[in-house]
């Protein structure tokens, strides 16, 4: 019988060829960016399970009390306090800290390379899974100078021949520092949040960082494994009352969260020490969009299949007629339909091959297949077997439910039943390729929004360069070489990017500052003539005067933070905090100091001390960007021999911030242009079938004198209807996504009715497009020949 | 084999209804060969639908082999229709896409017959309609007559006790028609009951009892000649359920 099947299935799809590619190759377009999506989902998901009992590792968190009952949370904390909570918390299996990733300028010969690295807790690799390949796990940080290194940079500094090898040996850093290798680990695999090329040492941290060793100084991660079974809200009160045992001066109501291992990769938005979201959105979104698109190519199979029912009714009735059971008939429909499906899988699968790497770029970020891994064959498979089924269980249903003796009366089956059933899918398939459309619109809209954003502050023609090293030191005096580079304009220098202001404090102190304030202010290091380089606008006072020793002491303000303050004349205005105190000597004009996802907070520029600070910041003259980047290159390759050059342009930065919303934005607009594909392919395929079954309705209508254009029209006006209702009703839809995204930025666009317009015409000029060619061909036809069979 | 009591199909036609068949009274003995004819419209092929059970009447009651059809669901017809019938077309219904072999074979697919069976039972009907040279061709490849043999085959394969026939010669040539209802009445010598449909006195002089429809009424109904009867059952009676 499933050879009988099998036969007729492939003689159908040979008769029919057209019909045949237009649904392997629907359901196989579908299947593929499903697949591709939910592969990117799997990966996503799996970020860090691969650390044994990954379910008992814990990340702290604090949160503080802040305004309007909300909580601050930091991920942060002291790094004293891992080794107290691994003396004195039974629970907690071993605590490390982790800091967050440091660079190092290592030489290999003389030429220098930065690496990125981590000073962790002896328990790291007890502790995380990342397999020691060389050294011995108890002896790897005996003394401070101690350094493992990951296989591929073990491979980079000693050679391929690094095995057996590395251990012992010397690794030379910038300024004279040496380390001595005493183990090399497996690189980190793609999907774990912790990267690293090398590891130190937290003693080694403190040694270099002494100033960190103190209770205030939130600097590092702090991770625990705790043992099974633990209550984590008890626990979590157990460390926030270990804590206040070294920091007594820790505020009221402040709460240490702890934060499970595998949910920090996709939920990494915390609202008041609680995750509530953040990446998570997106693998929600993708789920979504994967769900949507294989709907739609299994709507295609649906409408076509019970369009060409009408072919197969006489087929249908006679199976009935010499013995087919209403099963049987289902079941060989059913089988068709996943023998499709499967030819389609494999469609999918070699699209997959074609799209994964585009996919990569666009996403930057791994898919992890692995074809011969039985999870990713039944990842394929199942989705193979869910369009098969969704889009054979529908015409299986309806083909076998025809009474023969209706065939051969001549009433043909798919002229009445599924008819209304099918038009809704075509309004479910535009509906949905709407809302997508919509939403890809907006989002581009949104994106450029962004881009052409102004910020309040220049960002074109400034080249950003971290001060490595002695550079650190002598800037103070390195202003006049600075200067005579070609092209440099202007330079200034801070200690955070201007629009990545992170530092925060709640220190300030101001006249009539209310007893009970929590507002926080970001606070900025700079040096004179910051606020002139990067083109911020003063709106009272004057800039930092490096004539006047005492403006060390003094303040630039923004607007934001003069209201925080309650300052209607901020200039002249005493304000003090660590340390620092002098008085308001300007107003700037709000900028835009952090993503446009937050409202911009409140700031305080301050004077770096000895005019030293992290970044140097350059502004070219337009045009000569080259010029300015080769001197600073030579002025670094005197200064500092044994650090890497790096710099990178303020405006690319900029962009950068917005990686993953530009993704989206592309990927939303790859979405919708599958969609409306695929809406399209459907729409080809049941147009045919609709104009060679008004073939006769056609001849008439021509025979008494209609034109073409009226025949053409005529034809498109049904699937217009049905195009249009769709549109209608994916307007709220479209509405209520494109906002709930929108509503994650504090500055965005506006959802405008051209974004709707554009879609209802996109839809109309794709769609004529896909209909056209069957309704000018049956237009055109000679009436003779359908009227003349009859 | 056949007992109809009271019969009849209308359609509604708003308020009105359309009378197709009215209290149609029939008995039909197991080994007749009986030709139903009639003006066109005059509910000949309701008839045969309703005895072929792929039409329900609107009323009455229709016993098969004394069980009661007029009281089973669609499930329990289908089964019986399966168990007992072979319909034959006037426009033969061979499907398309499989050889004529395969369309011989079909009705056995969906009695679960095993394939070793099935082969041997498609063998020698195909021989013995003289049709083994045409097992692999398309029906597209056929004339109208050897599709009909075809059709036929079909029909007879899975050994119905009875075969309903609807204007089976009705696009034959004369010839063609005839090496059909020699067919029909080799297969009523062996003891087949046969209801056709036709509009031919020539092929209803095959047959044994004419019945006459007009305006959904029996007109006419007369026995021509005597049953062969060589049934395999004792005549009229059912060997029981």
């Amino acid at each position: 019988m499933l050879q009988h099947f099998l036969v007729v299935t492939l003689r159908n799809l040979r008769r029919d060829i057209g019909y045949s590619l237009i649904n392997i190759l629907g359901l196989g377009v579908g299947i593929a960016v499903s697949l591709l999506l939910f592969f990117w989902v799997r990966y996503e998901l799996s970020y860090d399970r691969f650390h044994i009992d990954a379910e008992r590792i814990y990340q702290i968190a604090f949160s503080f009390p802040g305004e309007g009952g909300q909580y601050t949370t930091w991920t942060s904390a002291p790094v004293l306090f891992a080794e107290k909570i691994d003396e004195s918390i039974p629970e907690a299996e071993a605590a490390l800290g982790v800091s967050f990733p440091r660079e190092l300028s290592f030489l290999l010969g003389q030429t220098p390379f930065k690496e990125v690295g981590l000073y962790v807790g002896p328990a790291f690799l007890g502790l995380f899974n990342f397999p020691l390949l060389e050294g011995s796990r108890d002896a790897l940080f005996s003394r401070p100078d101690d350094i493992v290194l990951t296989e591929s940079l073990a491979e980079k500094y000693f050679g391929a021949g690094w095995r057996g090898n590395a251990i012992g040996k010397t690794l030379e850093a910038a300024e004279q520092e040496k380390y001595t290798v005493t183990g090399v680990v497996a690189d980190p695999p793609p999907n774990s949040s912790l990267e690293f090329g090398f590891l130190l040492s937290t003693e080694e941290y403190l040694r270099k960082n002494p100033w960190d060793n103190h209770w205030g100084n939130f600097t590092s991660r702090i991770f625990v494994k705790v043992k099974a079974g633990t209550d984590i809200p008890a626990l979590e009160d157990k460390l926030i009352a270990l804590f206040r045992k070294y920091k007594d001066n820790t505020e009221e109501g402040t709460a240490i969260s702890l934060l499970a291992l595998t949910g920090r990769h996709l939920y990494n938005k915390l609202e008041n020490g609680k995750p509530v979201g953040g990446r998570i959105t997106y693998v929600r979104l993708f789920i979504g969009a994967a769900a949507f698109l294989l709907l739609i190519a299994c709507i295609n199979f649906m409408n076509l299949a019970t369009a060409r029912a009408t072919r197969r009714s006489r087929e249908i009735g006679v199976r009935k007629v010499v013995g087919a059971s209403r099963g049987q008939l289902a079941g060989q429909f059913m089988s068709e339909a996943l023998a499709i499906a499967l030819i389609a899988t494999g469609v999918g699968v070699a699209l997959v091959e074609l799209l994964k790497q585009p996919f990569r770029q666009i996403t930057d970020t791994e898919l992890g297949i692995r074809y011969l891994e039985p999870a990713t064959l039944l990842l394929i498979l199942g989705t193979g077997l869910v369009a098969g089924l969704l889009s054979g269980s529908y015409p299986a249903f309806l083909l076998s439910s025809f009474r023969a003796v209706n065939i051969f009366r001549g009433k043909e089956a798919g002229q009445f039943s599924g008819a209304s059933l099918r038009k809704g899918l075509v309004v479910v398939q535009f509906l949905l390729s709407a809302c997508l459309i919509v939403c890809a619109l907006g989002v581009q809209r949104q994106v450029s929004y962004i881009m052409n954003k102004n910020l309040g502050l220049d960002r074109e023609n400034v080249v950003q360069m971290p001060m490595n090293g002695a550079l650190y030191d002598k800037f103070p005096i390195l202003k006049e070489e600075l200067s005579a580079i070609p092209g440099v304009k202007e330079f200034t220098a801070s200690n955070q990017t201007p629009f990545m202001v992170n530092s925060e404090t709640r220190d300030p102190e101001w006249d009539g500052k209310p007893a009970n304030s929590q507002v926080g202010f970001r606070v900025l290091e700079v040096t004179p003539g910051f606020v002139e380089t990067m083109g911020i606008k003063m709106l009272a006072g004057r800039d930092f005067d490096p004539a006047r020793p005492s403006d060390t002491l003094n303040f630039i303000v923004n607007e934001t933070a003069a209201q925080a303050m309650n300052m209607d004349e901020p200039v002249g205005q005493r304000l003090e905090f660590w340390g620092l105190k002098g008085q308001v000597i300007g107003l700037a004009r709000d900028f835009h100091l952090n993503s446009l996802h937050d409202p911009i907070a409140p700031l305080i520029l301050y004077l770096a001390r000895d005019g030293r600070t992290d970044n140097l910041y350059v502004r070219t003259e337009a045009g000569r960007a080259q010029e300015a980047i080769a001197g600073l290159e030579a002025l670094h390759r005197r200064m500092v021999p044994d650090f890497s050059f790096e710099y990178s342009f303020l405006d690319e930065e900029y962009s950068r911030m917005y990686k993953s919303e530009t993704a989206i934005g592309k990927l939303a607009f790859y979405f919708a242009a599958v969609a409306i594909l695929l809406s399209c392919i459907g729409l080809f395929g049941l147009s045919a079938f609709m104009a060679a079954r008004r073939t006769k309705e056609i001849g008439i209508r021509k025979v008494v004198g209609a034109s073409v254009a009226n025949i053409v029209g005529l034809l498109f006006q049904d699937f217009l209807k049905l195009i249009l209702i769709g549109f209608v009703i994916s307007v709220p839809v479209a509405w209520y996504l494109l906002s709930t995204w929108l509503d994650g930025f504090a500055y965005k666009s506006s959802i405008s009715a051209y974004l709707f317009l554009a879609t209802a015409g996109l839809m109309v000029l794709v769609a004529w497009l896909a209909v056209g060619y069957h309704s000018i061909r049956a237009a055109r036809a000679n009436p003779v020949k359908a009227l003349g069979g009859e | 084999m056949i007992r109809l009591r009271d019969i009849e199909r209308y359609y509604r036609n708003g308020l009105r209804k359309a009378w197709v068949l009215n209290q149609i009274n029939l008995d039909i003995q197991e080994g007749e060969f009986v030709t139903i004819m009639g003006p066109s419209g005059a509910g000949k092929s309701t008839l045969l639908n309703i005895i072929g059970m792929l039409e329900e009447p609107s009323g009455g009651a229709y016993h098969f082999l004394n069980e009661p059809v007029h009281q089973f669901n669609e499930r329990k017809r289908s089964d019986l229709h399966k168990a007992y019938m072979g319909f034959v077309f006037q426009a033969y219904h061979l499907i398309d896409d499989l050889t004529v072999y395969e369309n011989i074979e079909t009705p056995l697919l969906y009695r679960n017959v095993k394939s070793k069976e099935r082969k041997s039972m498609v063998a020698e009907i195909l021989d013995r309609f003289n049709i083994v040279a045409k097992k692999d061709l398309f029906p597209d490849q056929l004339s109208g007559g050897q599709q009909q043999l075809v059709g036929v085959a079909r029909a007879v394969i899975s050994k119905p006790r009875l075969l309903l026939a609807d204007e089976p010669t009705g696009n034959l040539h004369t010839k063609q028609g005839d090496q059909i209802m020699e067919l029909f009445r080799e297969l009523n010598d062996e003891g087949v009951t046969i209801i056709q449909v036709t509009h031919s006195e020539r092929n209803a002089s095959f047959g044994t009892r004419i019945i006459e429809l007009v305006d959904g009424n029996v007109r006419s109904d007369e026995q021509v000649r005597q049953p062969s009867g060589q049934g395999d059952g004792p005549k009229g009676m059912p060997n029981g359920k």
